[in-house]
């Protein structure tokens, strides 16, 4: 008998397929992965069985029976328990409380002390440790990604889907948590895990099922293939892994912080400390870390969009004190932000004008305050052209930002803002979401800008990027420069127990 | 004079009147603290406590009933909160738009309403239910005549609080109400019916709030006037905030603005020379300035006033 069955399943969105015809068997004691790009369809699947999307067409059998539930209350009934990739913790609730939240066996009055002796006995039983009195929002993501499982097995789910469930952690974390799921198969617990990490695939996984725009592309044994087949299923296509890195960086300092720390504000929880950095004329310094770690507040701090409290911020020997986010731009700094729809672009104006944001003032587009609409328009064509953005429909540039791909998003901003006044470019996760193809141009793009002499600030949650791309890579912990390794010295191993907080010297 | 404002007696009849100047707004912070906990925010209050008090009145002069009134006043909240439920919930609309607007829609429509019955002239006074002294209790010296010589709309109140209180502290159901309103992405993926939740604390709100505004009527001056809720509504806000979302800090907040009040108009009966135009302000700017106390406090619900549309993150 299998766990779960799915047959024939569609679905499309607005006349777009997010699945096509995709079947799937789950069988017990199975850790079965899904494969696929950005967009290839997966978490649309997994909410079909969830119970929060309905499938257009197909059939989904749970246990031999047609089952199709309507909603998570119903899935969850059954026995199908899912962690999102955005948590659904409440943040002012106990973990107690999470984990007992509108639960079926409870009583009127809510018994705290059974539940709290149930959820210790299976948090020893899985190896999930975490306070059960503890408020959510004081735990780290790590802890909270056990209090979700903990809330799927304490409802006595026999499937448990995973939605990325990595991109969170540190490696050595990852490696705790696959002892867990490592446990639960052995007690019969079939699971669906959703990762475009082939290691983690080649790690963990018994079967896998590869989507690729939607379509099913290929079913594997996770013991019969190798990464390269999986990936070449998952691009189509083979994929390049050479970046064309020129010459080491100059002695010259572009970019140099001292002791610098954000003015601290009452509501944020982070705050950079003491941080000291430099950046050399062509050089690409990777900033790694788990998100969430300070990497938004030091982009931040950079570009001007928050107060810097102590310290100073040298650009090209230029103090960048008291200079607001328009004079370091002037000045030198580009910014490519980590959120590009509400930090870089306005979505609702089009790409002319979104071209223009940082320059419309400026000769040739604006004199005496009279915007010149055609020197605009002919930047945009330019710019397009060189850059490739591609806009589907006949608008051309005067196409609406939000009806653009994210690639093609995330070229417009780099073509803003990647200019020849640049010293300095902040690029924080810029491959973020985006396909293989784009991914690859931003790449490019950014060794480009290295290769002409400028400083980037890489900053990126994706291990593999930051070493393949930086000249040096300096780790975030809890807003703190933890370590600075040299592309030599660097190895996954030890960057990601810098990533947890664990310095150098208690590394070795 | 400092000797009038602290003898006993003076402090006696204070506490009194801070305590039936409260009630009302206990009402209506007791509907509104439920509301807010599953993320409706009900700027509206004033419209529905409007509403409670003019259909009370209606209620009891039509049948000559007190409780016919009260029950009046009740559905006349009612209907008003279901219309903010539906503008919310079911429409997604802004929810402080909706509110604002049924402020405005009530006030015209009570007085119109109360034109119609009046015919212009003026009304009688009605009778107004009477004072119920718990004995033993209500000779407690100061705080007896206070808190335990009271109508029973506000022995209701006191028993309200307490299972509010013990509601969203010890039972599953409570637990699930305020799941609701911090992340009802979160409820929802627990088998929690967002929507439907949200339903029922209007419908609280509105006979919680309906009460509010018939409490004026039918126990405090036994007739309608034109806006007579006259920014009680908004005070009701105000004491959620401050009160930090709990229905005893609610119920302290009302008192301490009820007192503010209290204190004013015995301040301006026994001739203090202070404008009563500026004596008039002091509970509106003692509210104010317990606000700026409380700032940064959040203990606001996180999804308050954010529209939920199913399957939408």
């Amino acid at each position: 008998m299998s766990l779960l069955q799915m047959k024939h399943i569609c679905k499309s969105f607005s006349g777009v397929y997010a699945n096509k015809d995709i079947n799937l068997t789950v069988e017990k004691g199975e850790i079965h992965a899904l494969l696929g790009e950005n967009g290839a369809g997966k978490t649309t699947l997994v909410n079909i069985i969830f119970g929060l999307y309905t499938a257009d067409s197909g059939e989904i059998l749970w246990k031999d029976k047609p089952a199709d539930f309507a909603s998570p209350r119903e899935a969850i009934e059954a026995g199908v328990g899912m962690v999102q990739q955005h948590f659904s913790l409440v943040n002012k609730m106990t973990v107690l409380d999470n984990i007992i939240l509108n639960l079926k066996g409870n009583s009127f009055f809510l018994d705290r002390a059974d539940a709290r002796k149930k959820l210790t006995d299976l948090a020893g039983k899985y190896g999930l440790y975490v306070n059960p009195d503890a408020m959510i929002s004081d735990l780290s993501v790590g802890e909270q990604q056990r209090v979700e499982i903990l809330k799927a097995l304490y409802r006595n789910v026999e499937l448990l889907i995973l939605d990325e469930p990595t991109g969170v952690l540190t490696p050595q974390e990852t490696t705790q948590f696959f002892d867990v799921l490592r446990n639960l198969k052995k007690e019969g617990y079939g699971i669906i895990i959703i990762t475009h990490r082939m290691s983690e695939i080649m790690a963990i996984s018994d079967k896998v099922t590869i989507l690729r725009d939607g379509k099913q592309v290929a079913d594997l044994v996770t013991a019969d293939t190798n990464p390269e087949e999986l990936s070449a299923y998952m691009i189509g296509r083979e994929l390049s892994d050479d970046y064309h890195i020129e010459g080491s960086p100059k002695k010259e300092v572009m970019l140099e912080l001292k002791n610098v720390s954000n003015h601290h504000r009452r509501h944020s929880r982070h705050k950079l400390e003491n941080i000291s950095l430099t950046i050399h004329k062509g050089e690409i310094l990777g900033i790694a870390g788990v998100e969430g770690n300070g990497q938004k507040e030091l982009a931040e701090v950079i570009t001007g969009i928050q107060k810097t409290g102590e310290g100073e911020i040298l650009l090209d020997g230029q103090n960048l004190a008291g200079i607001n986010i328009r004079g370091r731009y002037e000045a030198g700094v580009s910014y490519i932000s980590e959120d590009r729809q509400s930090d870089s672009l306005i979505t609702g104006m089009n790409i002319t004008e979104n071209l223009v944001l940082r320059e419309y003032r400026k000769l040739p587009f604006a004199r005496h305050s009279i915007v010149n609409k055609a020197a605009i328009r002919k930047n945009a064509a330019e710019k397009m052209e060189q850059y490739q953005v591609r806009a589907s429909g006949k608008s051309g540039i005067d196409t609406p930002v939000k009806l653009l791909s994210g690639g093609n998003q995330q070229k417009l901003i780099i073509a803003r803002e990647l200019n020849d006044n640049a010293k300095v470019i902040v690029a924080s996760q810029p491959t973020r979401g985006l396909d293989i193809g784009a991914t690859e141009f931003v790449r490019q793009q950014l060794i480009g800008q290295r290769n002409a002499g400028k400083g980037v600030m890489l900053i990126s949650a994706d291990l593999e990027e930051i070493m393949a791309l930086s000249d040096r890579i300096a780790v975030l912990f809890g807003g703190k420069i933890v370590g600075v390794l040299t592309r030599e010295e660097a190895t996954v191993q030890k960057i990601g127990l810098l990533m947890g907080g664990i310095s150098e010297e208690e590394a070795r | 004079m400092l000797q009038q404002i602290f003898s006993l007696s003076f402090m006696t009849a204070f506490l009194a009147a801070a305590v039936r100047l409260a009630v009302p707004l206990m009402y209506g912070g007791i509907g509104e603290t439920i509301a807010e906990k599953s993320g409706i925010l009900n700027i509206g209050m004033e419209g529905v406590m409007l509403s409670g008090a003019f259909f009370s009145f209606a209620g009891a002069w039509y049948s000559g009933n007190l409780f016919a009134g009260l029950l009046c006043g009740m559905l006349g909240g009612l209907v008003v909160s279901l219309l903010h439920g539906l503008l919310s919930i079911t429409l997604i609309q802004n929810q402080s738009v909706s509110g604002l607007a049924i402020n405005m829609l009530m006030l015209g429509v009570t007085s119109f309403l109360f034109k119609l019955m009046s015919n212009g002239q003026g009304y009688q006074q009605i009778e107004t239910f009477p004072n119920l002294a718990i004995p033993g209790l209500s000779r407690i010296p100061l705080i007896g005549d206070a808190f335990f010589n009271c109508d029973f709309l506000t022995y209701t109140l006191y028993v309200l609080l307490i299972l509010t209180w013990i509601f969203y502290k010890k039972t599953n159901l409570g637990l699930s109400f305020a799941a609701v309103g911090e992340h009802p992405q979160a409820a929802e993926s627990a088998g929690i019916q967002v929507k439907k939740y949200r339903w029922i604390v209007m419908v609280l709100n509105g006979l919680l709030g309906g009460i509010g505004g018939a409490y004026l009527v039918l126990v405090q001056l036994g007739v309608f006037t034109e806006n007579m809720i006259s920014g009680r509504g908004y005070i009701a806000l105000a004491t959620v905030i401050l009160g930090r979302y709990s229905p005893f800090g609610m119920f302290g907040a009302a008192l301490l603005f009820g007192a503010a009040n209290a204190l004013q108009i015995r301040l301006q009966t026994i001739g203090v020379s202070i404008s009563p135009f500026l004596l008039a302000i002091l509970p509106y700017a003692l509210t104010l300035i317990a606000m700026l106390g409380a700032a940064g406090k959040n203990s606001e619900p996180e999804a308050l006033s954010k529209p939920y549309i199913k399957g939408a993150r």
